[in-house]
């Protein structure tokens, strides 16, 4: 399979990154590897974009972030862990309603879907 | 990790943000790229590939500065503004930051002085005289504190330095000690040169005395304060600021 990049993704990033911390909290590390592993290597995303819409969507009130404790004697930089808030949950909730009713339409419209 | 850093400085620098906000950025994409460059490495064993490989997945700086400024608000960018004009700005020395507070202030106090003139063109002369002697006693306060702002932010650098052992300085207590004594005695001093030169009566200074002496007990303390809480910071800040981005850089 192709695999999908670009603007694709961009577009439906914040969504697919809540649906990612719907697991449990996670750096933006973390959260980029629990995308390509739910996406079986199929999406293709430059890493640092993830950054600018976790940015976005902490300003909205979607998801909010601390910094990781550093266990003591290890250095290097800290990571900032990110959890979905209640408001996020109910975005994703009508984000997934969203995509259902796009998904159908755009599919009748292509004809893969009767 | 230096051709690490600066390659996300080439992303982040450019953005329009307060010092706080691309500091989170900087190290949140450091210890990003860091994450990328380890697993390439144990993907390739070729250090030079992996790092290579790595900037790929991480993507253009010019695309990722583009993203970044979009996600600051438009407060973040006023703040910014406002930083611009009295935060540091690299490469700056700590002298030349000094002096251009300093020649702020003393522009702002000047036209503070001057507004609180204005009002003397509406009393008559008996109480005139009254407001001039009131109006010396500020305008003096406010000149004897642009005066005593270089100094005190050249000491502050030094002591910053000194305990934190950053930017080529080794730490050391006893020459952080001799800065904290010298951070002291400059209000002290110029409190009483206040007292002196606004009512030209050494007795008034004598009794404004306790006054001069808090100020000598409570300047160091404040000086340890701003150097534990934003010190580490102000460094990290520094560091990122002055490297060296250019093409033959990293």
């Amino acid at each position: 399979m192709e695999p999908i990049s670009g603007d694709v993704i961009r577009g439906h990033l914040e969504p697919l990154a809540l649906a990612a911390l719907e697991q449990g909290e996670a750096h933006g590390f973390e959260l980029l590897r629990r995308l390509e592993n739910a996406g079986s290597g199929a999406l293709r995303l430059k890493e640092g974009s993830l950054y600018p819409a976790l940015y976005r969507m902490e300003e909205a009130g979607l998801i909010k972030s601390a910094w990781e404790k550093t266990p003591a004697g290890e250095r290097g930089p800290r990571r900032r862990v990110y959890r979905l808030t209640g408001k996020g949950k109910r975005h994703l909730a009508a984000a997934r309603g969203e995509w259902l009713v796009f998904s159908r339409v755009v599919g009748i419209i292509l004809g893969t879907t009767s | 990790m230096n051709e690490l850093m600066v390659h996300v400085e080439r992303c982040v620098r450019p953005v329009l943000a307060p010092a706080e906000r691309k500091d989170r950025m900087r190290e949140e994409l450091l210890a990003h790229l860091t994450r990328l460059v380890e697993e390439e490495r144990a993907r390739t064993g070729d250090g030079e590939a992996a790092i290579k490989r790595a900037f790929e997945r991480f993507g253009d700086p010019a695309t990722l500065t583009g993203e970044l400024q979009a996600s600051v608000t438009r407060i973040e960018r006023i703040d910014r503004i406002v930083q611009g004009w009295f935060a540091w700005r690299a490469p700056e020395s700590a002298s030349r930051y000094a002096w251009r507070m300093t020649a702020r202030m003393l522009v702002f106090d000047l036209c503070v002085a001057g507004a609180m003139l204005l009002p003397l063109f509406f009393k008559n002369s008996a109480l005139a005289a009254d407001y001039l002697q009131r109006w010396w006693n500020g305008t003096s306060f406010l000149l004897i504190q642009a005066a005593v702002m270089a100094p005190l932010i050249l000491v502050y650098f030094r002591f910053r330095d000194s305990c934190l052992g950053r930017l080529g300085v080794t730490r050391s207590l006893s020459r952080a000690l001799g800065f904290a004594v010298l951070f002291a005695i400059i209000p002290f001093v110029a409190g009483i040169a206040w007292a002196l030169v606004a009512f030209r009566d050494p007795r008034v200074s004598l009794a404004l005395f306790p006054h001069w002496f808090s100020a000598l007990l409570a300047a160091p303390l404040l000086l340890c304060i701003a150097t534990f809480v934003v010190g580490k910071a102000q460094l990290r800040h520094t560091e990122w600021e002055c490297l060296d981005i250019t093409e033959s850089a990293g």
